[in-house]
């Protein structure tokens, strides 16, 4: 954790992700090798999500550019 | 299920939180998590540190009711080729400019959750599902992981949505990091 947040923080840091050793470090390589697509049904449904998110967040980063414009 | 999408998200929008924006009620049912999104983000946000994104009513200028919120960092997952830590760092001591390390770039979900009011409308595994897609669609640098710093009641549901534990040194930890292998959403060859 960055001593300049540490120190200022009440909840929870959030955790640094570990280097990893011996049998972590070989399962985590072995799983990369492995072939495990999702399925097409589910790569649909991502998709549907992700436009649906980006078009929320298209439309929220427009409205605070016009609300920032207006301001200025 | 459409039509009931469209009444639940039509109203809403998402926005990145910027240094200067707060957080004026939010609650999940879990105070650390609520301290978070209401205390602490900006600090992370103003240090670049990670970067909030929060759900919410397109009137809602205030933050006032934010439905759900995402909190998002640069990562990556390291492994080497020793045994232990111990080993590590005698032999990186010895030989500084020899890590024997290989590294992946990965995105870091550090806090994530939906409001105590929205639950069981399925918007954490939407988003979620948004967030993985985010860094494999118009990537502007590699990255292979998406980790997260899950809280022990969530991890059933990131294991649901093909997360899996990173070691089983924190297995008992009121957190856990887990990752999702992005190349998982490739189509097939």
């Amino acid at each position: 954790m960055h001593w300049n947040i540490k120190k200022k923080i009440m909840a929870r840091p959030i955790k640094e992700t570990p280097i990893l050793y011996g049998e972590d470090a070989r399962r985590f390589e072995a799983r990369m090798q492995e072939r495990r697509r999702i399925s097409s049904e589910e790569r649909a449904r991502i998709n549907t999500n992700y436009e649906l998110v980006l078009g929320m967040l298209k439309r929220g980063e427009e409205l605070k550019r016009q609300r920032h414009a207006a301001t200025v | 299920m459409q039509q009931q999408y469209d009444e639940i998200f039509s109203p809403l929008i998402v926005v990145k939180l910027e240094v200067e924006d707060t957080v004026k009620s939010f609650d999940c049912g879990d105070d650390d998590l609520n301290d978070f999104i209401l205390h602490e983000s900006q600090l992370y946000r103003k240090e670049k540190l990670a970067v909030t994104y929060v759900l919410k009513e397109v009137g809602d200028m205030a933050n006032e009711h934010i439905k759900a919120f995402f909190s998002l960092s640069n990562d990556r997952i390291s492994i080497s080729d020793f045994d232990n830590k111990t080993k590590y760092n005698r032999f990186s001591r010895r030989f500084n400019n020899r890590k024997r390390l290989k590294s992946y770039p990965a995105a870091k979900i550090g806090r994530f959750a939906v409001d105590a009011n929205m639950k069981g409308k399925n918007i954490g595994s939407i988003l979620l599902d948004f967030i993985k897609r985010y860094f494999t669609a118009d990537n502007k640098t590699g990255c292979r992981f998406i980790t997260v710093d899950a809280y022990a009641a969530a991890i059933p549901f990131y294991l649901h949505n093909g997360f899996v534990p990173l070691n089983e040194e924190d297995v008992d930890d009121p957190t856990r990091l887990l990752y999702f292998d992005l190349n998982d959403l490739d189509e097939e060859e």
